[in-house]
């Protein structure tokens, strides 16, 4: 696949492989994935486990190098970036959500949206708690801004991460399994909050799940099985269809 | 990220892990309160001749008085070394041993029941040695009893119990000896120079603080009377034949393996070589100490603290370890490499100052409450304080390291490989993309 240097492609993954060498000898994750996607879309990447999705999705937020292939996001390829730029990235063109919250456990659910505001010198500080509250009451925790994230529960500790990493508005959220710690009720909620996002503000989703209902959420399905791209296929356009056949 | 946001990032980060902060902080402000005492006794020892913080100052040596000796008292000379290690060097006029209390003798090694040190002239009972120097201390009631004084000649004689034969040798009187219960006195010169000694400006107080400590620390104000206030002159003993007592045999003072000072063996094995300094500048005692037995002694003391900071350095890697998973957050948070490790620093910069400050008001009371100088040395400080500033770039590498490998999401698991080379590789080359991603694998 070549690849592609327009903003067209918010995000790319290029002949993508990531091979780990274990003392049972070297295991091959991921193998030689291609995948575009366009701003605004939300992508679901959906796998058995072991089949590499979560290895894909740090690859596409730099939280971890390819062997081999390129991942380019708004055309600069992650690779070529050194760490003090790549953590800029991080700052301001990347959103995660982590499906074990990773909230830092000393700060209220204000200061934890607050935390990456802070690198944000465009922002007057006042600007920024002014934020940092909005973000609170979008997610429905206006009133828990005081708690600490052992004092909430697993979906609102969850909505605490969406907010955070909304608080820069990033070119792109990857959220791996958001709903894998969650009860249903709380799973849907959290689903819905990201639907919202997408909808509403057109923000950039890519989120890998094992779950069908999660993944059905999306508008497009990418299906991995053994560290490769079995299929990636447009939901809307097959809801479309269905209808049509209908 | 350098608002007052990342004070208090900071200052929450602390208050998060300040179980670990806490100890870091004690064992700051203990190895703080050792490093002031030994400084600050050290100096003084140095400076004013005077021992007073000595009993605090180091509590090792508190049971191993010989080395207080040694550190505290420069009249002692390797000659009164060699004579305590039961070597007979006597010589008319030389002034060896002045005022010895029995505690010092003992520590080091003096037997007071040394045939020719105390009873050599009891001819029914002494020992009259065959060889080795024609010179003899004498007991003060002997010295009464025959009118004997010092630069007299006596022939003595002795019936060799085994082989029945009687063997005479022609000495001259070169000390007069007096014991009691606490005190030897050995003048060898006799009271002439004893008068002489006298009208010297200054005398050291080393038995005041073997006193105290043999004594249950009873403070002494004043020496007893008989003890000399001037401080002795430098008199280097020509070479001189000696011999070794039995007592020294025992302990093996005539192994030729030992060291010798000066070419008297030492009577402490390697332990300690004697301390000598006379001269009136400090710069010289200071050229002395590095050639003598308080080198040595620093140099264990130097060992303890370097044990005690290698402590404090793995507490530190330990303290930054533990927290792999929050500076795995932080930084996929964005926070840079440089960001985390002057996060890290800002905390030890905290611990270092609190642990310090907690360090030397300790020192203060202590020294206080025993009435002690509080002055510090400057170079304790100056010391101190690079260590300080070498443990928190330390504290900061660590985490800079910590956060820089590429592998964030092992970081987040908290099993990252830890990139040891990168602590010491302080000039890394540059790195070229191929390179970087390679580094990702």
């Amino acid at each position: 696949m070549t690849k592609d240097k327009s903003t067209d492609f918010v995000l790319q993954a290029c002949d993508v492989s990531k091979h780990y060498r274990t003392t049972a000898g070297e295991v091959r994750a991921v193998k030689e994935v291609n995948l575009r996607i366009r701003e605004g879309e939300f992508v679901a990447i959906m796998g058995p486990s072991g089949s590499g999705k979560t290895t894909l999705l740090s690859m596409l937020g730099a939280l971890e190098s390819p062997t081999e292939g390129e991942v380019l996001l708004q055309g600069r390829d992650l690779g070529r970036l050194r760490s003090r730029e790549l953590a800029m990235l991080r700052r301001f063109q990347l959103g995660f959500i982590f499906q074990s919250f990773y909230l830092v456990d000393h700060l209220t659910a204000f200061e934890n949206i607050r935390f990456p505001l802070g690198f944000n010198v465009k922002m007057e500080p006042g600007e920024r708690d002014d934020r940092a509250v909005r973000l609170l009451g979008m997610v429905g925790l206006a009133d828990r801004s005081d708690h600490f994230p052992r004092q909430l529960s697993g979906g609102e500790q969850q909505r605490v991460a969406i907010a955070r990493a909304m608080a820069n508005e990033p070119a792109v959220i990857l959220a791996d399994e958001p709903t894998g710690n969650l009860d249903q009720r709380s799973g849907n909620e959290i689903m819905d909050a990201l639907e919202d996002l997408n909808q509403r503000l057109k923000q950039t989703l890519v989120v890998v799940t094992h779950d069908e209902q999660v993944a059905r959420r999306a508008r497009r399905l990418v299906l991995l099985e053994d560290g490769q791209v079995m299929e990636d296929r447009d939901l809307v356009t097959d809801a479309a269809d269905m209808n049509m056949e209908r | 990220m350098r608002d007052r946001w990342f004070n208090r990032m900071v200052y929450r980060e602390w208050l998060a892990n300040r179980t670990a902060h806490v100890i870091v902080i004690g064992v700051i402000a203990l190895t703080f309160l050792m490093y002031s005492i030994y400084g600050a006794w050290a100096d003084d020892d140095l400076t004013t001749g005077q021992a007073r913080t000595l009993n605090i100052g180091a509590p090792l040596l508190v049971y191993y008085p010989e080395w207080a000796v040694q550190f505290s008292r420069p009249e002692f000379s390797p000659d009164d070394v060699a004579d305590a290690a039961g070597v007979s060097r006597m010589r008319p006029g030389v002034v060896t041993h002045l005022v010895t209390p029995a505690g010092v003798a003992d520590a080091w090694g003096i037997d007071l029941q040394d045939t020719r040190l105390l009873t050599t002239f009891d001819t029914e009972e002494g020992f009259l040695p065959e060889s080795g120097a024609n010179e003899v201390a004498i007991s003060s009631a002997l010295a009464a009893d025959g009118n004997l004084t010092v630069g007299d000649e006596i022939l003595l004689s002795h019936t060799d119990t085994d082989s029945a034969q009687q063997r005479s040798r022609v000495f001259t009187v070169s000390g007069v000896i007096s014991v009691d219960d606490a005190w030897s006195r050995l003048v060898l010169g006799g009271d002439d120079q004893l008068a002489e000694l006298a009208q010297l400006p200054r005398f050291n107080a080393a038995w005041i603080w073997t006193e105290r400590t043999r004594r249950g620390r009873q403070v002494m104000d004043a020496p007893p009377a008989e003890v000399v206030t001037a401080e002795l002159p430098r008199v280097r003993a020509p070479a001189y034949p000696y011999e070794v007592s039995p007592l020294a045999e025992k302990e093996g003072v005539n192994n030729p393996q030992m060291q010798t000072f000066g070419g008297v063996p030492s009577p402490f094995l390697n332990r300690v070589t004697p301390v000598v300094w006379h001269s009136d500048a400090v710069r010289d005692q200071v050229a002395a100490m590095g050639r003598t037995g308080v080198a040595s002694v620093s140099g264990l003391v130097t060992l303890m603290f370097l044990m005690v900071a290698l402590a404090l350095t793995l507490t530190v890697l330990i303290v930054v370890l533990d927290r792999q998973r929050i500076i795995g957050t932080y930084a996929v948070l964005g926070m840079s490499s440089e960001d985390i490790g002057r996060m890290f620093r800002s905390q030890l910069i905290i611990d270092a100052a609190a642990g310090t400050v907690t360090g030397f008001l300790l020192f203060v009371v202590i020294a206080l409450v025993r009435g002690l100088g509080t002055a510090i040395p400057a170079l304790t400080i100056i010391l101190w304080l690079l260590f300080q500033v070498v443990l928190v770039c330390w504290g900061g590498r660590v985490a800079w390291v910590l956060s820089g490998d590429r592998d964030l999401r092992s970081h987040l698991r908290g099993d990252s490989n830890f990139d040891w080379w990168k602590l010491i590789d302080i000039f890394p080359r540059p790195v070229g993309p191929e390179e970087r991603r390679s580094e990702g694998q």
